[in-house]
């Protein structure tokens, strides 16, 4: 389920939605896109893809498909495809993915490791951990 | 073979008229049918069982709300359709299937047009479609954008502008383990037809955003959800305000066929 840097903004029907000014603390088990503009706390697992949007405050792990960072998250994150972060997003927690992308501005304070994916070949495409920091502010 | 099913105190007694015209239609129609008149709601749990047999095609309940409510809970699992003859105080369920009136109900009985719904239950009570969980106010503007006299009351009283509407402040738990916190202006609950939708309910929810005037969206699903507010919110089921929060709202996990007017027969359902 890839997405183009164009459809970051929103999803057109996330499964779930939790909007600005609100806060939400619990388990998020998803069977679809989530989008989460305001403050969460807790444990987000979902098959689909997660949006956290500009402004959003997370306290929690994330399980999906393929994440979008705008916003800030404390927690690892697990992404079976693919973790973006965008400029205004930072990251404090361990990621894994199968691909990894921070824009300019992104932050990540944490380890990141990469999924070995199914097309991977593990003679050619080495495992490797980083640890990327940004400047924070 | 239909099973007939009336309840006395249906609508003070207006139950026999419909009664009547019911079984003079399935006469007409060479319908076998089996008529069950019950004193009171507390004697459907003896009787129903004993009354339904593997020949019952269609079950016809004539009565409102709180009749069909008792009979859903003891219809058993397999899929009976049910059809409901609205002679009761109050026929929200029934106007929800499109019918709100017995020459409806002769008309869908005759046309047998059945959708699989999911119910939900607050309470002891039933619900089908939609429901909304609103401050008063807010849902009194609904009408305001409707022209006419009530339109032009409103607009007297200074109910005019968007930013007019409540937002109170509420904590939702959504399945038990998630808890949402914020100021809801409107809650809408939204049962998924479709068998395959596991957890039953879409829930809107809509609260006041940060600029006066502005508003945000938040969605969810969920088969559960318990909602607290600073004060106490009415839940409204068509027109009817059927229970005041706190409340908790379930989706029941089966849909059941139901016999609906033609009328709202929408192209995204399922079809029994």
């Amino acid at each position: 389920m890839a997405k183009h840097r164009a459809d970051f903004a929103d999803f057109k029907n996330p499964d779930t939605l939790i909007g600005f000014g609100v806060s939400v603390e619990g388990t998020l088990e998803a069977e679809g896109d989530v989008q989460i503009n305001g403050k969460f706390k807790g444990r987000i697992t979902t098959n689909g893809d997660v949006i956290i949007g500009d402004g959003a405050e997370i306290r929690s792990d994330i399980d999906a498909q393929n994440v979008y960072v705008a916003g800030e998250v404390h927690g690892d994150i697990l992404a079976q495809e693919k973790l973006e972060i965008l400029e205004t997003g930072r990251v404090l927690g361990n990621v894994e993915s199968s691909a990894l992308s921070i824009e300019p501005g992104g932050i990540l304070k944490g380890k990141s490791s990469m999924l070995e994916t199914s097309e991977s070949t593990p003679s050619t495409t080495p495992t490797y951990e980083v640890e990327e920091e940004g400047e924070e502010g | 073979m239909y099973l007939l099913l009336a309840n006395k105190k249906s609508g003070n007694g207006g139950y026999l008229g419909a009664q009547k015209k019911v079984e003079s239609q399935l006469k007409k129609l060479k319908i076998r049918y089996k008529t069950v008149v019950v004193e009171d709601l507390s004697q459907l749990q003896e009787i129903l069982p004993g009354s339904l047999s593997e020949q019952t095609k269609l079950v016809i309940i004539m009565g409102g709300d709180s009749t069909v409510s008792e009979i859903i809970n003891l219809i058993p699992r397999r899929h009976i359709p049910l059809a409901i003859v609205p002679v009761g105080a109050s026929n929200t369920l029934s106007t929800s299937l499109g019918i709100d009136s017995v020459r409806k109900a002769l008309e869908a009985i005759k046309q047998s047009h059945s959708l699989n719904f999911r119910l939900g239950r607050i309470g002891e009570k039933f619900f089908l479609g939609s429901l909304q969980i609103a401050p008063r106010k807010n849902i009194l503007k609904k009408f305001i954008r409707r022209p006419g006299a009530l339109h032009q009351l409103l607009n007297v009283l200074g109910f005019t502008e968007e930013n007019d509407l409540d937002a109170i402040p509420a904590e939702i738990a959504l399945d038990y383990k998630l808890k949402f916190s914020g100021e809801i202006v409107s809650l809408v609950i939204k049962l998924e037809n479709k068998a395959e939708e596991k957890r039953g309910m879409l829930v809107q929810i809509i609260t006041r955003g940060e600029k006066k005037g502005d508003f945000t969206e938040h969605l969810f699903h969920a088969s559960s959800l318990t909602i607290k507010a600073e004060t106490s919110l009415p839940v409204i089921f068509g027109n009817d305000t059927i229970a005041t929060t706190p409340a908790t709202i379930k989706a029941l996990s089966r849909t059941l066929p139901m016999v609906v007017s033609k009328e709202i027969i929408p192209s995204n359902n399922e079809k029994a």
